[in-house]
């Protein structure tokens, strides 16, 4: 908990939720310790209420001239922290000028408060929300900050056309992918199927990999990061033509947010599949597919839902329509894209 | 797509296959199987599900690796396999104590690589269907699809034998009509998945053969040979499904199973995999599926041995046929010789290239069956053998095969069929038989003559008129005549060689098994043919072959002389019989033996005295007197003739003139025929001569009266009719 001032004569925390109903989540601090911290989950238009609680120490007073309570949610620059943007700011007067003798509760209360991004902690950027506390005082103001988390329900999307696609290098290598679908939410599996029309090439593995790519500032001053959140093998050994691989990714175990496009023009997130071939001359073949992903609202869970042992379907046709969503031109040979990095998960399995 | 041009030296496929280093690379991956495997069993003891699975996914993670032959990688997975059971039996117990985690199936399915994580699925899909936590049917169907992902053969073989031998007692064997079957699957999902598992380790198997360099190609050759049990092991649970009846198999299993064998095209899967499909499935589905079976063979790689796999398929109906000793496990609808005649015939036409012993091995098999199969059926056995024939005579018309080859022994070995298993008057009645013997160079002839021979006697078959008699010197004219084509063997035929004289031995033991029992004339006409056939034999041979026919012929004399009061011709009969025995004699005498032919006619005069039919007496003294050798005699006595006149001392020279004349009379007396009167009257004439010239002293006078007892003993016999014509001086 961060206390400001020095020689704080005051403790000062935020009582939430009290009848202890609301869901926590673990959120990494971003200050590379590791440390993880449990906070509250709001979602967006929720109201945003509870108790502040000032504590004196003993013997103390403390004279102030007004106690401030604002709901702030803004994005930080983490490579150039001076840059603060806020894009939410309420405030409220808790209490007039006076003077504070004894150990203090006050409630507060921020209705239908509207949220419209999901909180988010990256390389170069951070999407917070949270209430702060100011005691305002002659010299130096104590102020307290609690950060909750937001986030941000989507509905199911109602295009949602399966990415298929035939690539290759000419006389070398063709095939043909598939994946279900082109936006999935976080805890969904991928399912699909990678056909091989041709192999002249000695193929040793084939891997599908989550990047996420975080961009952020505009103009000449973009920054983009790349992730290997996860690194899948789908494939051991040489197929020859006629294969069929299915493939089938977990999604829920990674630690993965929601696509977000260009929020408040200062950062995006997206995530791509990077469909790799390895040869057995270590030379990499990929692909990256761009996918949609989304938040859904929780229900409770299914004991054994059947997605555990999902197959790749082919989808109907009548109800395809035009492949316009995720601009993805046909069965077309797709271009050549730049080599890749070398992912940095280890082959470890995850949680 | 694009490519990045890094390449990484550091892995070198072959890395691994000195011997000395595969012991060692085995020895390193089993040590860190039994460290995970104790990892993992120290926190399963402690409740520990998840940190269970994650030691476990590092301990297949030794399964992933390419370095160990197929051999090594064998033992290594025995190793895991059996530590995998650890956490098998961990789970079944969680379940069972119902403290199973329901969300297994899920989580292992996050293991970053394909290999652990697809064991693992197994695993935990082995222990949820178990207890009941997933639908069967669905699980099986997910892990036989799910095992796509390794497409490595050595690494794709072994996880798909696991799968198969997790789930082998799990697999739905319940018919479709059953309501509750839906949930749990029938026998049409565990044919699925069995179907499915089997074409995809068919297919791996088979890849293996087309990786890594062509000098290699025997040592993978003989590893895939080491595998091929993990392939056929699919078969052999099909075959172990109750449900699955001659219906399902002609419909969904044999179809699924051809389509994969015939599709592969590669020798070596077909050959073992046709060979297995014969081996592990009950024969009434293959009565069922002849055609169709047969009609795949054609469709096998040219490089097949389509000849093993028939064959086997033959041999096999054959012994279901023919088991219990009765010939009634056929059903009659199935005209299995047709089948297989027509079939065989395609398979033939449809392989031009296919050596003439793979063919004549066909036929073998083909007559083997019509002749087990359809015993009392000779024109099935005929045909196969007429068409052995035509095969070879559309090759080259009227050309023998030659000695030594493969289809030489191929031949012998088709032609020693019905001798096995017939009598030889079934054999003799199979007329084409003949001619395939005749196809022969003359020492596959001679072995398969010998053959016969011992067959009859081994089964003491009587062969009862003079006709079956003639059909069987047909086919054994290669040991009683000499052969065109044995040049180099004629000069071995003698005496002194001791496998002619076996041989003959047996031609001439086989005449005590022609035996007309109640028909002496029947016995007659047999001796007949039996004397018109070995005179041809030449003397080498008649040394061995006329004697017992002589002996037979002697007793059936004794047979006519027991039914005189029904024959009466029975003294001509007999007559005629010493005739002949006379003649074969006589022939004998030619050979440098003296005792034989001496012995046979005394056995003769034997025989005639106790016969005691009219002219028995003449027949018995001539027989006596034929016990001389007549030639010799006279030769031995020209000799000494010769001696005598080269004499110096004339009385010496006149006292042998008179022994020699002595003994002449006495042969003379004997009917030796060479000795006349006018031999006798020369030597006496000379005897005159002579001892004119002598001078008479006193030691001389001895010899005189020697010389006159002689001639007083001619002129005696001068009155005789047999000396008519003696000249003697007084």
């Amino acid at each position: 908990m961060d206390l400001l001032g020095l020689g704080s004569k005051v403790d000062i925390d935020f009582l939430l939720d009290p009848q202890g109903q609301r869901k926590q989540i673990e959120v990494k601090l971003d200050d590379n310790t590791n440390k993880r911290i449990l906070q509250y989950i709001y979602y967006d238009g929720e109201d945003v209420g509870g108790t502040v609680q000032i504590k004196l120490k003993k013997n103390s007073k403390v004279e102030h001239q007004g106690i401030r309570l604002e709901f702030i949610g803004q994005i930080e620059m983490l490579n150039d922290r001076s840059t603060v943007h806020e894009f939410i700011n309420l405030s409220k007067l808790l209490a007039f000028p006076g003077e504070l003798t004894e150990n203090t509760s006050i409630d507060f209360h921020f209705p239908n408060v509207e949220k419209p991004y999901e909180s988010y902690i990256g390389i170069n950027v951070k999407l917070r929300y949270f209430l702060r506390l100011t005691i305002i005082r002659r010299f130096t103001n104590t102020v307290c900050e609690r950060d909750i988390c937001v986030q941000q329900l989507s509905q199911y999307p109602e295009i949602n056309n399966s990415i298929k696609m035939e690539v290759g290098i000419e006389d070398c290598l063709h095939i043909e992918f598939e994946y279900n679908k082109s936006k999935y939410h976080l805890k969904d599996v991928i399912v699909g199927k990678i056909y091989f029309l041709l192999v002249r090439i000695k193929i040793k593995h084939m891997e599908i990999a989550i990047l996420k790519k975080e961009s952020t500032g505009s103009g000449p001053n973009i920054y983009a990061e790349t992730e290997t959140i996860a690194k899948y093998e789908i494939m051991d050994g040489a197929p020859v033509r006629g294969e069929s691989i299915p493939i089938r990714l977990f999604l829920g175990g990674y630690d993965l947010t929601p696509t977000m496009k260009d929020v408040q023009r200062k950062f995006s997130v997206r995530y791509f599949l990077n469909l790799v071939l390895v040869d057995e001359e270590e030379r990499r073949y990929f692909k990256q597919q761009e996918i949609v992903l989304w938040r859904k609202q929780e229900k409770v869970k299914q004991k054994n839902s059947a997605k555990q042992y999902a197959h790749f379907e082919p989808p109907n046709p009548a109800i395809k329509p035009e492949d316009s969503a995720t601009g993805i031109s046909g069965s077309e040979n797709s271009p050549v894209y730049g080599p890749s990095s070398s992912g940095n998960n280890s082959d470890s399995t995850s949680d | 797509m694009s490519m990045q041009k890094a390449v990484d030296n550091s892995r070198s496929s072959n890395a691994g296959l000195s011997m000395d280093n595969q012991e060692k690379l085995l020895a390193d991956a089993l040590q860190n199987v039994r460290q995970h495997a104790f990892a993992m069993k120290r926190v399963l003891d402690q409740q520990s599900v998840m940190e269970g699975l994650k030691h476990a996914a590092n301990m297949l993670g030794e399964l992933r690796t390419s370095l160990l032959s197929p051999k090594n990688y064998y033992e290594l997975h025995v190793v895991v396999v059996e530590e995998l059971h650890h956490l098998e039996l961990y789970l079944t117990d969680e379940f069972e104590h119902g403290r199973g985690s329901h969300d297994l199936y899920e989580v292992v399915q996050y293991a970053g690589n394909i290999v652990p994580r697809l064991y693992l699925l197994i695993t935990i899909g082995h222990v949820y269907i178990r207890a009941n936590e997933l639908p069967r049917r669905e699980v099986l169907r997910d892990l036989v699809e799910m095992c796509r992902g390794v497409q490595h053969p050595l690494r794709g073989l072994f996880l798909r034998n696991y799968l198969l031998q997790c789930v082998k007692s799990l697999l739905p064997d319940t018919e479709e009509e059953n309501q509750e079957a839906t949930k749990t699957g029938t026998i049409l999902d565990s044919l699925d998945f069995i179907l499915l598992n089997f074409s995809e380790m068919n297919k791996l198997w088979v890849r293996m053969q087309y990786q890594g360099h062509t000098r290699d190609l025997q040592r993978r050759e003989q590893e895939r040979r080491e595998l091929r049990i993990l392939v056929g092991t699919n078969l052999v649970r099909l075959s172990e499904l109750e449900c699955v009846n001659v219906e399902r198999y002609k419909t969904i299993v044999l179809p699924k199973i051809m389509e994969q064998v015939v599709s592969c095209r590669d020798s070596i899967a077909q050959e073992y995999l046709m060979e297995c499909i014969i081996q592990v499935f009950p024969d009434e589905y293959h009565l069922n599926t002849l055609n169709e079976f047969l009609k795949a063979c054609r469709e096998l790689s040219a490089s097949v041995n389509i000849r093993n796999i028939l064959i086997s398929l033959i041999d096999r109906l054959t012994a279901y046929s023919t088991r219990d000793g009765s010939q009634q496990n056929i059903p009659e609808n199935i005209q299995l010789f047709d089948i297989f005649s027509e079939q065989i015939a395609e398979v033939v036409k449809s392989r031009i290239n296919m050596p003439p012993e793979d063919i004549v091995a066909l036929q073998s098999a083909l007559l083997n069956l019509s002749l087990k199969c359809y015993r009392d059926q000779f024109e099935y056995g005929n045909k196969v053998l007429e068409n052995t024939r035509k095969i070879f005579d559309n090759i080259a018309l009227d050309t023998q095969v030659q000695t030594g080859t493969p289809a030489a022994k191929e031949l012998v070995k088709m032609l020693k069929i019905p001798i096995d298993c017939y009598d030889i008057l079934d054999v003799l009645k199979l007329n084409h038989y003949k001619l395939v013997l005749q196809l022969l160079s003359y020492r596959e002839r001679h072995t398969v003559c010998m053959y016969i021979i011992n067959s009859i006697l081994d089964k003491e078959t009587i062969i009862p008129t003079a006709e079956q008699v003639t059909q069987l010197f047909e086919l054994l004219l290669t040991l009683i005549i000499d052969q065109t084509d044995s040049a180099l063997e004629t000069s071995r035929q003698t005496i002194t060689n001791e496998d002619f004289v076996e041989e003959q031995n047996l031609v001439a033991r086989l005449y005590n098994n022609f035996q007309a029992p109640n028909d002496p004339d029947q016995q007659y006409h047999i001796i007949k043919i039996c004397q018109d056939t070995f005179k041809n034999g030449g003397l080498e041979r008649m040394r061995f072959t006329y004697p017992p026919i002589i002996m037979q012929a002697y007793a059936l004399t004794f047979r006519y002389k027991n039914i005189r009061e029904q024959d009466e011709k029975w003294e001509k009969k007999c007559q005629k019989l010493f005739q002949l025995c006379n003649q074969l004699i006589n022939t004998l005498t030619k050979l440098e033996t003296n005792d034989l032919p001496l012995r046979l006619y005394l056995q003769g005069a034997l025989a005639a005295s106790e016969i005691g039919s009219e002219n028995a007496e003449t027949i018995a003294y001539e027989f006596f007197s034929q016990v001389h050798d007549n030639e010799k005699v006279l030769a031995c006595l020209k000799k000494a003739t010769k001696l005598t006149t080269q004499i110096m001392d004339q009385s010496v020279q006149v006292q042998l003139y008179n022994e020699l004349l002595n003994t002449y009379i006495y042969f003379f007396n004997q009917n030796l025929p060479d000795i006349d009167i006018t031999l006798l009257n020369s030597l006496i004439e000379k005897l005159q001569n002579e001892m004119s010239k002598i001078s008479s002293n006193e030691n001389d006078e001895f010899i005189r009266n020697q010389i006159q007892k002689t001639f007083d003993y001619l002129r005696q016999q001068s009155q005789l009719e047999k000396f008519q014509g003696l000249q003697i001086n007084n």
